[in-house]
């Protein structure tokens, strides 16, 4: 037997559902926690970041570990990656703000380039998780003009990462490390803002995220 | 019952910051009353409860950050500036492939689906999510927000024809995807 399911039928079921997340979502209250009152663990990630930026001295690397030689590019706008950098660790050390923390960083690698190539070079390989799927480039169109002017720093962060997890069988949370790469993608004209794209990205065999060394290692 | 002009509720705003209403309480008030409201919107929009509760609060960080820089700036009514910001957050490169990153960071556990939604709404949000961005924000704008569908076009910053063929195309998956015979209205 068939039922109505019509576009009335469409909208009752959205709408249902939109209330029945409102419902069963606690909302709480609303809290902005002004910087200067950060707990020690956000200072003490502050200053973790700004120690190994500055043991680091010219450290950033432009697409290569930061063990090898360190030629930045002239392009390169340190300030603005080293408070990237620092933005980030803030924001995840930050009460309230996503369950993770960084223990431990191993390396950092920056590489500039415009959206475009970005977005096309890493193709649906981030989201699929195969390396197949890097370099999309051929298959795209010409480049719009608003993702060629919008160039970007991809910041590369290695380190020991402390992610808090569900047991599955208990359901107790508990926190578990690992070693990973996470990404970051900032524009180059500016500080970091909520528009900032941060995550952990699929990484190949060698430990790199996955396209990593398809994309660019200077702006065209 | 009060008519409210766009002069009369700029006239209140501007009576509001005058007497001095500190931003973070004009946004802590929107905050309890459209909070959840936003968190369903924002939910639909990306197809997850984890990426809707963080779009959300980015909708609220921005709030407070325009509040500071011009008092009065949300005026009301104020939802349609939370549901516009949502859908220009939910729709940007760059939020999109954070949330897709960050989700994989999440374990599949800690972002499964409160036991209390009926399984109607995880079907619902489960066929959403199936959807690809724009044509999900199609879907919602038009049937949870009975926005029309120049409006939606204007939010997306598309053309109403390209409008039109998401929103047929993104019913006709639905339909799919619910697994529903339907008669076409």
């Amino acid at each position: 037997m068939s039922s109505p399911f019509g576009d009335h039928d469409i909208s009752n079921r959205i709408k249902r559902a939109a209330a029945q997340i409102a419902e069963t979502v606690p909302g709480g209250t609303f809290h902005f926690q002004p910087r200067r009152r950060r707990r020690w663990s956000g200072r003490l990630a502050s200053a973790g970041a700004l120690a190994f930026l500055l043991a680091a001295g010219t450290g950033f690397s432009v697409g290569r570990a930061i063990d090898g030689p360190s030629v930045p590019a002239p392009s390169l706008n340190n300030r603005v990656v080293q408070t990237a950098v620092e933005w980030v660790l803030q924001s995840l050390a930050a009460p309230g703000g996503a369950p993770i923390t960084v223990t431990h960083i191993t390396s950092i690698q920056v590489k500039e380039m415009t959206e475009y190539q970005f977005t096309y070079g890493i193709g649906s390989a981030w989201k699929g998780g195969g390396g197949a799927g890097c370099d999309s480039a051929a298959h795209a169109g010409p480049p719009t003009a608003a993702f060629n002017r919008a160039q970007l720093y991809v910041i590369a962060i290695y380190a020991q990462w402390t992610i808090l997890q569900q047991n599955l069988g208990s359901g107790e949370i508990v926190p578990a490390r690992h070693y990973s790469v996470a990404t970051l993608g900032i524009p180059t004209s500016g500080l970091p803002t909520n528009d900032t794209g941060f995550g952990f990205p699929p990484v190949s065999s060698d430990g790199a995220p996955l396209c990593w060394g398809l994309l660019p290692n200077a702006a065209p | 019952m009060e008519i409210q002009t766009p002069a009369s509720l700029v006239l209140r705003e501007a009576h509001r910051a005058e007497a001095g209403v500190p931003p973070d309480d004009r946004v802590a008030e929107i905050y309890e009353a459209q909070y959840q409201r936003l968190l369903g919107l924002a939910s639909l929009l990306t197809g997850r409860l984890v990426q809707g509760e963080e779009l959300a609060q980015e909708c609220f960080v921005i709030a407070l950050r325009k509040e500071r820089e011009t008092p009065g700036y949300l005026a009301d009514p104020v939802w349609p500036w939370l549901r516009i910001t949502a859908v220009r957050l939910a729709s940007r490169l760059r939020i999109r492939l954070r949330h897709e990153l960050l989700s994989r960071a999440i374990p599949s556990s800690a972002a499964a689906f409160p036991p209390a939604w009926s399984p109607e709404t995880v079907d619902v949000i489960r066929a959403l999510g199936r959807l690809p961005p724009r044509m999900r924000a199609c879907v919602v704008l038009a049937h949870l927000e009975d926005q029309s569908t120049g409006s939606i076009a204007d939010q997306l910053g598309c053309s109403a024809k390209t409008v039109q063929n998401q929103l047929r195309e993104g019913r006709h998956r639905l339909r799919a995807i619910l697994g529903e015979s339907y008669t076409t209205s």
